[in-house]
């Protein structure tokens, strides 16, 4: 399918297939804001084009939503392109995407789309490369993807490696495979290309880039984990004209530029001061495409459902000294999960790699202590992911997908006396390696190394542990033991995303990317579902004391609450920061009082909302930055 | 420099022997013999009670901004007189107050005796360290720490 179709334009070349001059003057950048286009659903990756008009040669864009299963055509100022409507539906309706994560296109104008949901990379026209699979040629959620001439690279993030491939899909070689040490990727989020066919790998949990020779040779790599100028805190997409290297830094707020070599060139991007603010503010980006000429830059940014557009920074006295690199804070974001029991709520805070405990009896929670340092030994955590609480034997579980661990700190001081800080609260005490028991052959035959995301806790101490790279609901007992998994039957998840365990013992599952909510009955196997249709994008799950069903809508911004059986109670919650309002959330519990814990991750922020008695529908409690804070302390005044 | 080790765990054992410093006899000499290795070694719990660690610090005053050395013996929690030799042992310690560890990796080399030496630690600055054992078998890591202050 070519972008002429309804269209009345011609692609001149692509971002990845320019030559190797450097379209950019050497004191250059690529940051000055120029539009901002809201209103995309999870805009996820995008790439530029040019057009030819009565004007010359535009720049415009071609962007994929992953919430929204789509691509659309934005002209260089960020316009929806009215020309491109024909050709978009024409694209919608031929490529069928599920989650589409990664664009690009053949120097013929075809376009190429990843689909991390049905992992697959397509062409359109029921076309579809791949599937899931660890052969060659197969994938398992495929994301950043790249045509040079006749090659097509993949970033098949969940089989940690970039794969080549012809245009028919046939397998060339592959580069990597799980690890840390040079050559060896955690979760590769993108891949790029230069004039000389060499290959950039944004290695987004070993938060670094790589880059390989055009056979696949390992040359350098570059950055870790940090803020200062050339680390990196997940580093998520990156894009090659020229001479210059721009490589999306997500948990840093920023795009940061290198040469080929790696050289520190220049960084983009401020945080954003007030919620939701943007007007050259960047939060939480993705994805990065410049154009050809090097004098537009695209920043998809999907946490804030939009993208913004950049030219070039008019030069800089040259008697002024350059810009001083922002400070970077990287803590105080939480999220995804939370976890609530008794008198304390558990909270990871992914960017700093830490666990910190918050204690309930005051109306704004108090953190009473924080534990995790960002590594890969024991104790130490990589990408915290949920947290569950375990009063009776005085234990909190943390999940780590980028360790592939479980880890268990014990609570080994007084959390119910007074109220202060104690740093010596928690302490390691064990964890549980899927990578050894991957190598052990002691996984119950997983087909690939189980990732441990959302988990929940039962009343005989078994964690039930969701993993999106086996598509599996694993089931760990007390001692740590991995024991079985949900029975799915014939109706594999999707997506399992969150879990929660009902007080009759029976187990459910929130399976993103279907829509509902999966049913296990005490002897784990299915036994059916509800919702379908009545959401979108849900994320989190929780039970409470009344066996009703809590889940969270990212899309609606909403919370859903469902009886055991799967009748619709009510829906609260709209998109905002007033009370009982939220944005994108993420992780449900359920504390010892019977509240809900709403992890209102696009806010940064946790709140407690009642659910039953008099308080059932009031805010009565909040924890996190302040100016997300502020209209709850405004109403609790 | 006047440094002095305080250790704070209930769970140690510090036997008074240890600081004897008479010349044994032969009959001691035999007694001793027949006590196992880690007769005197301070003793801590795994934090989920799957192993027992039992160490010695080389000196038994623990320097300050000085290497010193330990050996250690892991056992079952449930069988106190039999050392593992199917486990793996892992040694760091950290300041939680200060946000840091040591400023070196230590070594950590198993012992035909079955027990492991661990060489090159140093607590560079005084304060409460805590010392940690991280136990390893298959795929289940357990830490057994223990508390130090530094003065």
């Amino acid at each position: 399918m070519e972008l002429r179709r309804g269209l009345s334009i011609a692609i001149v070349v692509t971002a990845s297939a320019v030559s190797a001059q450097d379209a950019e003057p050497a004191a250059q950048r690529l940051s000055e804001f120029r539009a901002q286009v809201d209103g995309l659903a999870d805009p996820a990756a995008a790439i530029a084009f040019a057009t030819q008009s009565p004007r010359g040669s535009l720049v415009g864009w071609i962007v994929v939503e992953a919430q929204g299963r789509r691509v659309q055509v934005l002209d260089g100022e960020g316009n929806r392109a009215k020309e491109a409507e024909e050709w978009e539906y024409f694209v919608n309706e031929s490529f069928e995407l599920v989650e589409p994560s990664g664009i690009t296109q053949t120097l013929d104008g075809r376009l190429c789309v990843s689909d991390s949901g049905s992992h697959c990379v397509t062409f359109g026209g029921g076309l579809c490369l791949g599937g899931r699979g660890t052969a060659p040629g197969e994938f398992n959620t495929p994301r950043g993807i790249c045509i040079a001439g006749e090659k097509l690279y993949v970033a098949d993030s969940r089989n940690d490696r970039v794969q080549v491939l012809d245009l028919d899909g046939k397998p060339l070689f592959v580069i990597g495979s799980r690890g840390t040490s040079e050559g060896h990727f955690l979760a590769p989020l993108d891949v790029a290309v230069d004039a000389e066919e060499n290959v950039y790998v944004a290695d987004s949990d070993n938060h670094r880039v790589q880059k390989f020779d055009s056979h696949g040779a390992f040359l350098k790599t570059w950055g870790d984990f940090g803020s200062y100028p050339g680390q990196f805190a997940s580093p998520t997409s990156l894009d090659v004209v020229g001479e210059r290297v721009y490589v999306v830094d997500r948990e840093n707020h920023r795009v940061q530029v290198f040469d080929r070599e790696g050289a520190w060139l220049y960084e983009m991007g401020v945080h954003a001061l007030l919620p939701r603010e943007g007007q050259g503010k960047i939060h939480y980006p993705d994805a990065v495409a410049v154009s050809a000429d090097g004098t537009r830059m695209l920043v998809c940014e999907g946490f804030e459902n939009r993208a913004q557009i950049f030219g070039i920074q008019p030069p800089l006295d040259p008697n002024e000294p350059p810009p001083i690199p922002q400070e970077r804070n990287i803590a105080a974001h939480y999220g995804p999960e939370v976890g609530a029991a008794g008198n304390l709520i558990a909270v990871l805070e992914p960017g700093a790699s830490t666990l910190a405990l918050f204690r309930t009896e005051l109306p704004e929670p108090v953190q009473i202590t924080s534990i995790g340092i960002h590594g890969t030994r024991s104790g130490e955590l990589l990408r915290p992911y949920d947290a569950a609480i375990d009063l009776e034997r005085k234990r909190i579980h943390v999940s780590d997908p980028a360790n592939a661990r479980l880890s268990t700190y014990a609570i080994v001081g007084d959390f119910e006396g007074e109220l202060k800080n104690d740093p010596y609260l928690l302490a390691f005490a064990r964890s549980l390696d899927f990578v050894k028991l991957h190598e052990l052959g002691k996984d119950l035959g997983a087909r690939w190394l189980i990732e441990p995301e959302a988990i929940a806790l039962d009343a005989h101490g078994r964690l039930y542990v969701c993993d999106p790279r086996n598509l599996e609901v694993w089931i760990v007992d007390a001692d740590f033991k991995l024991v079985g998994k949900l029975d799915t039957g014939t109706d594999p998840f999707v997506a399992p995303a969150g879990v929660a365990v009902h007080p009759d013992g029976r187990v459910f599952v929130v399976d993103r990317l279907s829509g509902r909510v999966r049913v296990f009955g005490t002897d784990g196997r299915a036994s059916g579902d509800f919702a379908r249709d009545g959401l979108i994008a849900p994320s989190g799950l929780a039970v409470d004391h009344a066996g009703r069903v809590w889940v969270s809508d990212r899309a609606t911004a909403m919370l859903a609450c469902y009886s055991a059986e799967g009748a619709l109670l009510e829906r609260v919650g709209a998109p905002g920061l007033a009370p009982d309002q939220y944005f994108k959330p993420r992780g449900l519990a359920v504390d010892g009082r019977g509240e809900l814990v709403v992890l209102d991750w696009g806010n940064h922020r946790g709140v407690l909302r009642g659910i039953e008695g008099d308080s059932a529908g009031r805010i009565v409690g909040w924890f996190g930055s302040r100016l997300f804070t502020r209209e709850l302390r405004e109403q609790k005044r | 420099m006047n440094v002095m080790l305080r250790i704070v765990v209930s769970s140690l054992v510090l036997l008074a022997g240890a600081c004897a410093s008479t010349t044994p006899t032969s009959s001691q000499a035999r007694a001793a013999a027949a006590q196992p290795a880690w007769r005197d070694a301070n003793e801590v719990v795994g934090g989920t009670g799957l192993f027992v660690v039992r160490y010695r610090t080389a000196p038994l005053t623990i320097p300050m901004n000085a290497e010193f050395a330990i050996r250690a013996w892991v056992f079952a929690a449930n069988d106190r007189e039999h050392p593992l030799d199917d486990v793996e042992l892992a040694v760091d310690a950290a300041m939680p107050e200060h946000k840091h560890g040591m400023a070196r990796t230590p070594r950590v080399e198993r012992r035909s005796d079955g027990s492991f030496g661990i060489s090159g630690m140093l607590f560079h600055m005084p304060g409460r360290w805590e010392l940690y054992f991280d136990v390893t078998r298959e795929a289940l890591t357990e830490r057994a720490q223990t508390r130090v202050e530094l003065e």
